[in-house]
């Protein structure tokens, strides 16, 4: 059925190991859950699927030894599903060392780091182990009763099984296989083919899939566990499950079947299915089970399912007894089953970045040529006013849509900032598994959108932030009972959308920031100088300055003073901004704040000489007239904030720009923390929003420009790189200062 | 790049009334000259910007780079935009030309290597001398002219 070339089999293996890392992040997730809640069985459900789909996808590319780990692993789960194994701490760090293994598994097949054959056999070897260790041991291959403990007095029940793949998509025969050998666990299983779904040949279309099986079942589990049994496909394909109490024995040729299933309903689409299981000549009282979704049914209160012959002959024949009951009934489980397959059937696609970089570049060309389109029209009102009134009218259409091109083209480009929040829910079980400190972390506004990239580049600062929360602000448990808290240290990682910035908030409960002690260290360390007040804000700024730590002992996971200032440092790179609050024995905050994407940027267009740049608005402070005597006076390097020396750059001296200065400056505050300067510029323009393009990797070499916008006159603007600049006022200012001291001396 | 500029399709163009070639596979696209944007703090021979279709692109005067005296300008000046390999990378680039010339087939090349006497621009950035329609021709190493500035300064 799916014929693979060898070729095929390595980009077959790529998408895999995609795919793979996706189901990954999503069984840490469950994992971690788990871990709070130990009797969540639809989670180790969930988990069980996780990994049966590794292990299908595995052995279908050709990778052999991941495919019996994950069967191993998936083998425990299996055991714990079924409850012959318990659910125990030590079971979900065996669970979370597995996955640490299988990603192992994808980085050394892409190549990244090497397989850690030992670890993987300690965690397989363990896990063969713990699997040994279960309750009972039911022998769940026998292929003639298996009950399950629950369903031990009921008989046996005949259930028809309607197994329809998704049109769309091949379902791996090995994957078909898998089900239907998991339901011949549970009791005699026949299988037929039908190919009655297939539409006339001039509506047949290329690439569906029409052929369907049905299953006749004699078993005595109920639906629940035929559902469990066939792991994920009644939720990613068409399931029904029909008690068929008319049959209670085995068929015994395909005549007999055949004549119970043709009294089933046929298929017309995905998306008429409670129309078709109504038109069809049943007429149960719980008409279909389909999916997880619907509530358990007990085929021994079913109604029996009787077949109608005329109906059977005329399936488009609507009957208005059915047609009530389904307004009787507002929530069918069938149309469930349909929305889930409507939602299947949209889905989403997989896009190469770069391809959306190129295509909001387009839209980037087209606002360029939509400018140069107005000025034309301009030109024409003072040659044809007429006609030039009608191209007005088209052209305000056109920039209309333009405006929204570009916010949809950025748009595709959003992500759940959740999965930049993920790695910190495994960081924190395995901090306090490690330590024996408690704490318990709360995530809200896991949806909240931001750029793809934005997310990836906030993961590492927030893991440090997290892990700093962890080891300088909670408390071991009996400290923080003293102080009267919780024994359970409380992180909540918050992140919310604020005039087009997300907010992002680290809180924790714990000891809180001694300021004092934080000033004491800059001072020992010669970062500030002796003799220099601090407000609290500033001292509390000084978090930020390198190598400052209030860490009294150095432990392996922070408190080596290195880190604020890196986590500073990266949030700056995204643009953005890091406040940090803090109450002595009550707790931290830390807040950040982000431009929720870098293709834009929110700039304020100032004047040098002839040329307009940008500066980025978020770390704008004020805009202040620079007074000419000020300006004028070479010894002054200081202007003078309301008590506060801010040194400042004249981007005119900077730039080398020739001629006549303005006769009012304007100097524009920028900061980042407590290290601020103020820049001179001719004259300010206004804000501006604007598409950040990058300067050429020949431009490398300069400093001074974060990228460059291209105006609506489709002129080229730099946006300045504030952080560098600030770097240079500082250094010109200490050379300034070490020259005076000199000079002094 | 490889040798094999005998025979190859070559753009020729003018600056400072020396005719140079550049590989016609590079070129992109030939612009009358527009607004250019300064990059300050640049390189003196790439210290500006251009628009080009959406595109930030630098544009390079390469009078400059190979130390030809800058005459003023003149109505025939034209901006070429060519894709260049920068550290193994397309990279785009402009360069200025007081005049560009046709598409046309090398016919011969005169020299593999450039006298470093009797010529008044930096030699190391002309790959060979060849022969264009019975004229000597210039073919500019560009992807050396681009590289990292530090092997030729």
């Amino acid at each position: 059925m799916m014929p693979t070339g060898q070729a095929d089999i390595g980009k077959m293996q790529a998408v895999f190991l995609e795919e793979m890392g996706e189901l990954l992040q999503d069984a840490e997730k469950a994992l971690l859950c788990l871990a709070d809640s130990l009797d969540d069985y639809a989670l180790v459900g969930q988990l069980f699927r996780n990994f049966h789909t590794i292990k299908g996808g595995a052995g279908m590319v050709g990778m052999e030894p991941l495919a019996h780990y994950t069967h191993v692993v998936e083998n425990m789960l299996d055991n714990v599903r079924r409850k012959t194994l318990p659910l125990t701490p030590d079971l979900v760090t065996l669970l979370l060392e597995a996955l640490d293994c299988l990603k192992n598994f994808v980085s050394s097949a892409q190549g990244i780091e090497p397989l850690d054959v030992a670890r993987l056999e300690k965690s397989h070897n363990s896990i063969v182990a713990t699997t040994e260790r279960k309750i009972t041991k039911v022998n769940l291959s026998t292929p003639t009763l298996a009950p399950s403990p629950a369903s031990v007095q009921r008989d046996q029940s005949t259930y028809i099984i309607q197994v329809h793949a998704r049109p769309d998509f091949f379902p791996p025969l090995s994957e078909l296989a898998t089900v239907i050998e998991a339901l011949g666990q549970l009791g005699n299983v026949l299988v037929i083919s039908h190919e009655h779904s297939l539409p006339p040949l001039d509506q047949l279309q290329s690439g569906e899939f029409y052929l369907w099986r049905s299953v006749h079942l004699v078993t005595s589990a109920n639906t629940d566990h035929i559902l469990a049994a066939m792991v994920h496909w009644p939720t990613e394909h068409r399931v029904e499950i029909l008690p068929l109490d008319m049959l209670p024995e085995m068929p015994e040729n395909q005549a007999q079947i055949d004549a119970a299933v043709d009294g089933l309903p046929r298929v017309a689409s995905a998306t008429t299915l409670e129309k078709r299981s109504l038109d069809g000549g049943f007429a149960p009282s719980q008409p279909i089970v389909a999916a997880s979704v619907s509530p358990p049914a007990s085929p021994g209160n079913s109604g029996i399912v009787t077949a109608d012959p005329d109906h059977q002959k005329s399936p488009q024949t609507v009957t208005p007894a059915p047609m009530q009951q389904l307004q009787q009934i507002p929530k069918n489980p069938g149309s469930d089953t349909a929305d889930i397959q409507s939602v299947l059937k949209l889905g989403s696609i997989r896009v190469d970045t770069s391809k959306l970089d190129k295509l909001v570049n387009l839209v980037g060309e087209l606002i360029t040529v939509s400018a140069r389109l107005d000025s034309f029209q301009s030109f024409m009102e003072t040659r044809n006013p007429e006609l030039a009134e009608d191209l007005l009218e088209i052209l305000d259409d056109s920039s209309r849509i333009v405006d929204e091109l570009q916010d949809q083209a950025l748009t595709i480009r959003m992500v759940p900032v959740g999965s930049a929040f993920d790695p910190t829910k495994r960081l924190v079980h395995d901090y306090c598994k490690n330590t024996g400190k408690k704490a318990h972390l709360t995530i809200v506004g896991y949806d909240t959108e931001v750029d793809k990239k934005v997310a990836e580049q906030l993961s590492g600062p927030l893991q440090h932030l997290i892990r700093n929360a962890l080891d300088h602000g909670i408390e071991p448990s009996a400290e923080r009972e003293m102080a009267g808290k919780k024994a359970e240290g409380q992180i909540r990682l918050m992140a919310s959308h604020q005039y087009g910035l997300i907010v992002i908030e680290v809180r924790d409960d714990g000891r809180g920031i001694d300021v004092q002690r934080v000033i004491c260290s800059a001072r020992e360390k010669g970062i500030i100088d002796d003799n220099r007040e601090l407000t609290e804000r500033e001292g509390m700024e000084l978090i930020f300055a390198p190598a400052v730590s209030t860490a009294t002992e150095v432990t392996e996971i922070s408190g080596r003073g290195v880190g604020m200032d890196v986590v500073k440092r990266d949030i700056e790179a995204l643009r953005g901004t890091i406040e940090i609050g803090s109450a002595l024995g009550k707790g931290t905050t830390i807040t950040l704040r982000i431009p929720t994407t870098l293709s834009i940027v929110d700039g304020l267009l100032v004047c040098v000489g002839d040329n307009r740049y940008i500066i980025p608005l978020s770390m704008v402070e004020e805009c202040v007239e620079l007074a000419s005597d000020l300006g004028m006076d070479n010894g002054s390097s200081f202007l003078d904030m309301r008590g506060d020396l801010v040194p400042f750059l004249r981007l005119r001296d900077l730039f080398k720009v020739p001629g006549e200065m303005p006769l009012f400056e304007k100097i524009v505050i920028v900061s980042s923390g407590i290290r601020r300067i103020g820049m001179v510029v001719d004259r300010l323009l206004g804000n501006h929003q604007t598409v950040i393009k990058s300067l050429s990797p020949l431009h490398r070499g300069v400093q001074c420009f974060m990228g460059a916008t291209i105006m609506g006159d489709g002129n080229v603007v730099l946006i300045l790189d504030v952080l560098h600049l600030i770097d240079l006022g500082q250094k010109m200012e200490e050379k300034r200062r070490a020259k005076k001291r000199r000079g002094n001396l | 790049m490889t040798n094999t500029s005998n025979t190859a399709e070559i753009l020729t163009i003018v600056m400072s009334n020396e005719t140079f070639a550049v590989p016609a596979s590079m070129v992109l696209e030939i612009l009358d000259p527009g607004p250019t944007t300064p990059v300050p703090t640049a390189t003196a021979f790439i210290n500006k910007l251009i628009n080009f279709r959406g595109r930030v692109v630098p544009l390079a005067d390469l009078r400059l780079r190979c130390g030809l005296p800058i005459g003023e300008p003149s109505g025939d000046a034209r901006v070429v935009v060519l894709e260049i390999r920068f550290e193994g990378e397309p990279t785009l680039v402009a360069i200025l030309a007081d005049k560009v010339y046709e598409v046309g087939t090398l016919e011969g090349v005169i020299a593999d290597k450039v006298p470093r006497i009797g010529t008044r621009w930096h030699p190391e950035f002309i790959k060979a001398i060849g022969r264009h329609k019975d004229k000597f021709v210039m073919i500019l190493d560009i992807d050396r002219i681009f590289a990292s500035s530090d092997s030729v300064t």
